[in-house]
C-alpha cells in the first residue's frame, strides 16, 4: 500500500490518504491534520513553523476556490505521488498539501525546527576573532560557512545514513582548489560506510578515517566556520553532518594539532613567539615527569649540587619512590581534570580550590608526595592544557605515563626507546592519504618555514 | 603479517624492562653525596688519612618544615678514616654509611702539604679512572697544615666549605687547577703543574694563600703575595694584587691595583740557546694615595708609569728567581714555548731542560700603564698650597 500512488481525485480519496498516513505514522498528537476547504495539510507540529503554513498555505487555499487558480506561496516545494516520500517529508517537517482533483502531493518546505542559533564556541576560543561557531542544524551550518567563503567554487556531495535516522551528510570542497584524488577518495570511503545509528560526526569520522584504532587523531575536528572555511580554502574537504555541531576536516597532520584558530588573527610576531611557547610546553607536558623521575633516580650526576641537594632535602620527607610519587599525582591531576569537565557548571569554583589547594597542600604537609614532583605535575598539567586541538590532548596524556613508565625502569634510555618507537609510528601513519608528519617526515622546505613561523601576509 | 612483527620489536624491547628489573635505579634518598674529600699522610708510613664530607640534605630544610633551632648545625657529616690506598678508604667508609657514596658531585679535592711533598702520584689515578669522579675536580693543597684541620673550620657565607675553596680558586684568581688542567700540564713537554694553596690564619679561617708549585707530582714549594699575583698574571688569570710604589724624594707611597697583565712571550733560537724575550704590559689603577701628589696632573702620572713598571720588572725577576733558583721548576712553561716553536731543537734539549731550566736569563721589556685614579686627584683632606704638582 505504501508503494502505491497516491490519486486525489476525490474526497474518498482524501480519506483514504489520512487514513494511510496514520497507519504509517501512527496517530501521534502532534501529527496535525488541516482541511481547508477541498485540501488537506498535513505537517508535524513543532518540525514545521505553523505561522508560515498559515501565511503561505492556508491563505491562499482559503480563496473561493471555483472563482481563482489555486496557489500556494511557499518558496521550496517538490510534488510526489508515492506515500513514502511524503511521510519522509513530514519527517523533515514539510507539510505536505494534498488538493482534491489534483494526482500529486505537494510538499511544502516550511520547516523550522528548534535550534540553537549561531552559538559561541566554547572549546576553540579566539581572543580577537569571530565568536561564531556551528549549531545542530546542518542548514545554519552550510550557511555559516558560505558566508565566510562567497565563492563559487565551493562543491557539495549529499549523502544520507540511516534508515531510521536519515542523517544528512556533506561533504565540501573547492572545485580545482582540493585536489581531485584527496576528494574523490573520501567519496569512496563515504559511500563505503554503512550506519544505521548516526549519532554525531564521530561515528562517520571512525568510519572514514585512516587509522580508527590508532591513538593519535587522524581528523581534525572543529566547531568554527572560520576554521572549516580556512581550510577549504588550503585545498582541504570538510564533512558536515546535521545534529552535530563538529565539522570533520581531511587531511589532518601532526603539526595542524598546535595550530589555534587564533594565529591568522594576531600579527606574525606575536603568532610565532606564541607558536613557539606552545611547543616548548607541549613537549614538556609530555617529558616533564619523565626526565623529572629519570634524571632523579637513574642520573643524578646531571644536577647540578645545589639543586640536587634541594631535591634530596624535599625527597626526604616522602616514603615513595619517585615513580610511584609521580603516578599518584598523575592519577590525581587526572581525576581533577575529568570531574571539572563532568561536573553542574556551578561548582567548578569550589571544586577547583578542593583540588588544588587542598589536595596539594595537605599531600605535601602530610608529607607523601614531595614538593618538587607537585611542581612538575602542575606545569605538566597546565603545559597540556596549553594543546589546541581536544583530542590531541589525549594522546598526549596516554604517551606521557607510558613514557613514565619507561623511564622509571629504564631512565633516560626508556625514555628514548619510548620517543624511538612513537616517532617510527607517527612517521608511518597517514591521515587521508597524506602523511602524518608532513612537511617534516616528507622534507618540504616552503611549507616548512610556515610552520617554524607563522609566515606574515604581505611583504612590505 | 607485517603490522605483527612491527608490534613484536618493542614488545620484546620491553621485555628488557622486565627482566632486567629497574637496573641502576638509584633514589636519591639512597645516596651518599660527598662533597670534598680531603687526603693526608697517615699515622705510619705508607698510611693515608682520608677525611670526607657528606652533605646532610635535611639540614638545608625540607618541605615546609624549617628546622627550628636546628640550622646552627652544619649541614654535612665528617667521616675520618685511614687506609693504605684510596680505594680501601672508600670501602671503609661506605661500612660507615647507611647509604651509597657518590662521588660525582665532588668538586675539591684537598692535599695536605706534607703528603703532597712526598707525592701524589698514587692518589691521581683513582680520581681519573673510577667513572664516577670528574675530572674537572678542583686540586688544592693545605698549606703548613693537614688536610684535616682545614676542613673542621667553619666557612663564611656559604653551606659547604666546597664552595668556599672553588669560589676562591674561580673567581679569585681564574686559574682554576682543575684535574684536567694538572693532567694536560704534566703532559705538556716542558710544562709543570700548579695548584691553589691554601692556609689557616690565626683566627681560625681559611684564606687562599698563594700558589702550590709542582715538579714531577711532588710539591715543591709555593709562591706568596705579589710574585704569586705576576705568576697568576702569567698563566692568564686574573690579578688581584696590590702593587705599591714610590717616587723618589716624595715622602709615602701609593697602592696601585692590579687589574691587568698583558703578556707577549717570544723566544729565539741563537747560537745554540735559547733566548727569551717578555713582553709585559701591566694595566692598574691607583686606588690608594698615600702622598700628597695630585694625581689629576698627567705629567705626575709618566712618573708613576715608570716607578710602576721597575717595581713590576722586579717582581717578575723576584719570581723567576724563586722558580727558577729555589724551586727549579718551569711552571710557566718556558720549555713549552720552545718545544711549540723549535719542537726540533727541543728533543734535542728535552732531557736536560731541568737543568739548564735555572740558568736562563729573560729579557723583560715592562711597560706600564695607570688607567684610572679613582674619583678624586689630590687627597682631600689636605690644604690647597701643600698638594704637590
Amino acid at each position: 500500500m505504501a508503494q502505491q500512488s497516491i490519486r486525489l481525485l476525490n474526497s474518498t480519496d482524501l480519506e483514504q490518504f489520512t487514513e494511510e498516513l496514520k497507519r504509517m505514522l501512527g496517530s501521534m498528537p502532534d501529527l496535525v491534520f488541516r482541511s481547508v476547504g477541498a485540501s488537506l495539510i498535513v505537517y508535524i507540529s513543532g518540525l514545521a513553523d505553523e505561522q508560515r503554513i498559515e501565511r503561505e498555505i492556508v491563505d491562499p487555499l482559503s480563496v473561493n476556490q471555483e472563482t481563482e487558480p489555486l496557489f500556494i506561496k511557499t518558496p521550496s516545494v517538490q510534488l510526489t505521488d508515492n506515500y513514502q516520500e511524503t511521510v519522509q517529508a513530514i519527517l523533515f517537517g514539510k507539510a505536505a498539501v494534498a488538493i482534491c482533483g489534483k494526482d500529486q502531493v505537494i510538499l511544502a518546505n516550511v520547516s523550522a525546527s528548534p535550534n540553537r542559533g549561531v552559538p559561541e564556541p566554547h572549546v576553540e576560543t579566539a581572543v580577537l576573532g569571530p565568536q561564531e561557531a556551528f549549531s545542530e542544524d546542518l542548514n545554519i551550518n552550510i550557511a555559516l560557512i558560505r558566508r565566510i567563503t562567497k565563492s563559487e567554487k565551493l562543491r557539495m556531495k549529499v549523502w544520507h545514513f540511516g534508515s531510521v535516522a536519515h542523517t544528512e551528510v556533506r561533504l565540501l570542497y573547492f572545485d580545482q582548489v582540493a585536489p581531485d584524488e584527496l576528494v574523490g577518495e573520501m567519496s569512496k570511503r563515504l559511500d563505503r560506510v554503512h550506519l544505521e545509528d548516526l549519532l554525531g560526526s564521530n561515528y562517520i569520522a571512525e568510519s572514514i578515517k585512516d587509522q580508527p584504532l590508532s591513538w593519535f587523531p587522524t581528523v581534525q575536528k572543529t566547531e568554527r566556520p572560520d576554521v572549516v572555511a580556512n581550510a577549504l580554502m588550503k585545498g582541504r574537504v570538510a564533512v558536515v553532518v546535521n545534529n552535530t555541531p563538529i565539522a570533520l576536516l581531511f587531511p589532518f597532520t601532526f603539526w595542524n594539532s598546535f595550530e589555534t584558530v587564533e594565529d591568522i588573527y594576531l600579527s606574525y610576531s606575536s603568532a610565532t613567539f606564541l607558536r613557539w611557547i606552545r611547543a616548548v610546553f607541549i613537549l614538556s607536558a609530555l617529558l616533564l615527569p619523565s626526565l623529572y623521575v629519570a634524571i632523579t633516580t637513574f642520573h643524578n650526576e646531571m644536577l647540578p649540587a645545589n639543586l640536587l641537594l634541594s631535591i634530596a632535602a624535599s625527597r626526604e620527607a616522602s616514603p615513595f619512590p619517585a615513580l610511584v610519587e609521580a603516578l599518584i599525582m598523575e592519577s590525581i591531576f587526572e581525576a581533577i581534570r575529568e570531574a571539572i569537565v563532568r561536573m553542574p557548571r556551578v561548582l567548578v569554583q569550589a571544586v577547583s580550590v578542593v583540588g588544588a589547594l587542598v589536595i596539594g597542600q595537605a599531600i605535601v604537609q602530610a608529607g607523601i608526595v614531595s614538593i618538587p614532583m607537585i611542581i612538575v605535575v602542575s606545569i605538566t598539567g597546565i603545559a597540556s592544557l596549553m594543546i589546541p586541538h581536544y583530542e590531541t590532548t589525549f594522546s598526549i596524556r596516554i604517551l606521557r605515563i607510558i613514557l613514565l613508565l619507561l623511564a622509571g625502569g629504564l631512565g633516560f634510555f626508556g625514555i628514548a626507546m619510548g620517543l624511538f618507537f612513537t616517532q617510527v609510528y607517527l612517521t608511518g601513519l597517514r591521515s587521508a592519504g597524506m602523511p602524518y608528519l608532513t612537511p617534516v617526515a616528507p622534507f618540504t622546505w616552503k611549507s616548512l618555514k610556515n610552520l617554524i613561523i607563522r609566515q606574515p601576509f604581505e611583504r612590505p | 603479517m607485517n603490522r605483527k612483527i612491527a608490534l613484536l620489536v618493542p614488545v620484546l624491547l620491553l621485555t628488557v624492562w622486565i627482566c632486567t628489573g629497574c637496573w641502576d635505579r638509584r633514589e636519591i634518598i639512597d645516596v651518599a653525596i660527598v662533597m670534598i674529600t680531603g687526603v693526608d699522610k697517615g699515622q705510619k708510613p705508607g698510611i693515608y688519612r682520608v677525611h670526607v664530607h657528606i652533605a646532610e640534605p635535611i639540614q638545608i630544610g625540607g618541605p615546609g618544615e624549617s628546622g627550628s633551632g636546628q640550622k646552627k648545625k652544619e649541614p654535612v657529616t665528617h667521616i675520618v678514616t685511614e687506609a693504605r690506598n684510596i680505594d680501601e678508604a672508600r670501602s671503609n667508609v661506605e661500612r660507615m654509611l647507611p647509604r651509597d657514596i657518590v662521588t660525582s658531585h665532588r668538586r675539591v679535592y684537598l692535599i695536605g702539604e706534607a703528603l703532597a711533598r712526598q707525592g701524589i702520584q698514587d692518589l691521581l689515578d683513582q680520581i681519573s679512572r673510577s667513572p664516577m669522579n670528574r675530572l674537572s675536580t678542583l686540586l688544592v693543597v693545605a698549606e703548613n697544615t693537614k688536610a684535616e684541620k682545614l676542613m673542621d673550620l667553619q666557612v663564611p657565607l656559604e653551606n659547604f666549605d666546597v664552595e668556599l675553596f672553588r669560589e676562591l680558586s674561580i673567581r679569585k684568581t681564574r686559574i682554576p687547577t682543575s684535574l684536567k688542567d694538572y693532567f694536560i700540564a704534566s703532559t705538556t713537554p716542558g710544562q709543570q703543574p700548579i695548584a691553589i694553596s691554601f692556609a689557616k690564619t690565626k683566627e681560625n679561617k681559611i684564606m687562599m694563600s698563594g700558589i702550590a708549585i709542582f715538579r714531577d707530582n711532588k710539591l715543591k714549594g709555593f709562591v706568596k703575595g705579589k710574585e704569586a699575583v705576576a705568576l697568576t698574571g702569567m698563566l692568564g688569570g686574573k690579578t688581584g694584587g696590590s702593587i705599591t710604589i714610590h717616587l723618589s724624594k716624595v715622602k709615602g707611597d701609593l697602592s696601585i691595583r692590579l687589574d691587568r697583565l698583558k703578556l707577549r712571550r717570544k723566544v729565539a733560537i741563537s747560537k745554540g740557546e735559547p733566548k727569551f724575550t717578555f713582553q709585559v704590559q701591566a694595566v692598574g689603577r691607583i686606588l690608594d694615595n698615600r702622598t700628597n701628589l695630585d694625581l689629576s696632573d698627567p705629567s705626575i702620572i709618566e712618573k708613576l708609569n715608570k716607578a710602576f713598571a721597575e717595581e713590576m720588572e722586579k717582581t717578575f725577576q723576584s719570581l723567576f728567581r724563586r722558580l727558577q733558583k729555589d724551586f727549579r721548576t718551569d711552571s710557566t712553561g718556558m720549555g713549552a714555548m720552545i718545544y711549540k716553536k723549535y719542537p726540533d731543537y727541543w728533543k734535542r734539549i728535552e732531557k736536560d731542560w731541568p737543568k739548564i731550566y735555572a740558568d736562563q736569563t729573560i729579557k723583560w721589556q715592562v711597560s706600564a700603564k695607570i688607567t684610572g685614579v679613582g674619583s678624586i686627584g689630590a687627597q682631600l683632606f689636605i690644604p690647597e698650597n701643600e698638594v704637590k704638582k
